[in-house]
């Protein structure tokens, strides 16, 4: 094989690993190696935090917003006032919104870290954290592999070297895409070396 | 002269019970929701076998007991103190 992806040690937060130590799965074969295992760029998980950030100023952008209409002469003399029901009624959806962003971005972190690729040394394997009530996990044999096709689309995956790569079988329902990875080209690659490799080792 | 009424209609009062019990209900809808949160870290976690899985685990601890604890405040806040 002479794919060569840059060695990384397996961070907890690592998007690409080549050969990690620490990293197992359930139902893995004794003889079985993990060789790369692959998250969606970190990129993602930046994109979901500015979200986070976007979600905690929306309250007080809205605060700021009202009191700045109230402040104008027509709304001085009318008859509507914040009240103390109001109030609390106001005050008890500012802190539910606060807990749902804190919540919207901890399973947004969660569908980052658990929506994990790995390429061990008989497989490919596809782990999906959906929601919470679906996840899903998906293998696919590596000498099974007929194409791979990576795609680069928009700014964002051209700028930080990510794509989707999409592996078919020779049956034309199975087909696996790995979405947003780093490296995407090289990723592409080495499963189809490795697909290639043991193929002929067949 | 009689007053035959005995029930005064409250609209308010209405409209304060119905915004309780639909904050009730939210409440418990988010509570429930937060701990398949935590079953889910749990199924992923022996799924995938890396070194983040319990840090995540102790994450979505924390993060159900801020959830508990902050409706079981509001909830005390609004079905008394309204």
């Amino acid at each position: 094989m002479d794919s060569k992806i840059e060695v990384k040690p397996a961070h907890t937060l690592a998007s690409i690993s080549l050969m990690p130590s620490n990293i197992k799965f359930a139902n893995q074969n004794p003889e079985e190696q993990v060789v790369l295992f692959i998250r969606q760029h970190r990129i993602i998980l930046l994109g979901y935090f500015i979200k986070f950030l976007f979600n905690l100023i929306i309250p007080l952008v809205i605060y700021f917003i009202i009191t700045w209409l109230l402040s104008f002469d027509i709304f001085k003399n009318s008859s509507f006032q914040m009240t103390k029901p109001y109030d609390i009624v106001l005050w008890s959806i500012v802190i539910m919104w606060y807990l749902w962003s804190i919540s919207k971005f901890f399973a947004d972190f969660l569908y980052w870290f658990y929506n994990a690729y790995i390429i061990t040394s008989m497989r490919l394997i596809d782990l999906d954290f959906l929601s919470v009530l679906k996840h899903s996990i998906k293998e696919l044999d590596l000498r099974n592999i007929e194409d791979a096709v990576d795609t680069h689309n928009g700014i964002l995956q051209t700028v930080f070297d990510m794509g989707s790569v999409v592996v078919r079988t020779a049956s034309e329902t199975t087909s696996f895409a790995l979405n947003n990875v780093p490296k995407s080209s090289k990723v592409r690659d080495f499963i189809m070396d490795m697909s290639i490799y043991l193929g002929n080792k067949k | 002269m009689i007053d035959l009424i005995i029930f005064k209609f409250d609209p308010g009062l209405v409209v304060l019970w119905s915004f309780k019990i639909i904050f009730l209900l939210i409440g418990i809808v988010y509570v429930i929701y937060v701990l398949l949160q935590l079953r889910q870290i749990g199924i992923m976690n022996s799924t995938l076998k890396t070194k983040g899985g319990i840090p995540i685990a102790i994450m979505g601890i924390f993060h159900i007991l801020l959830v508990l604890t902050v409706l079981f405040l509001l909830e005390i806040m609004i079905m008394f103190g309204v």
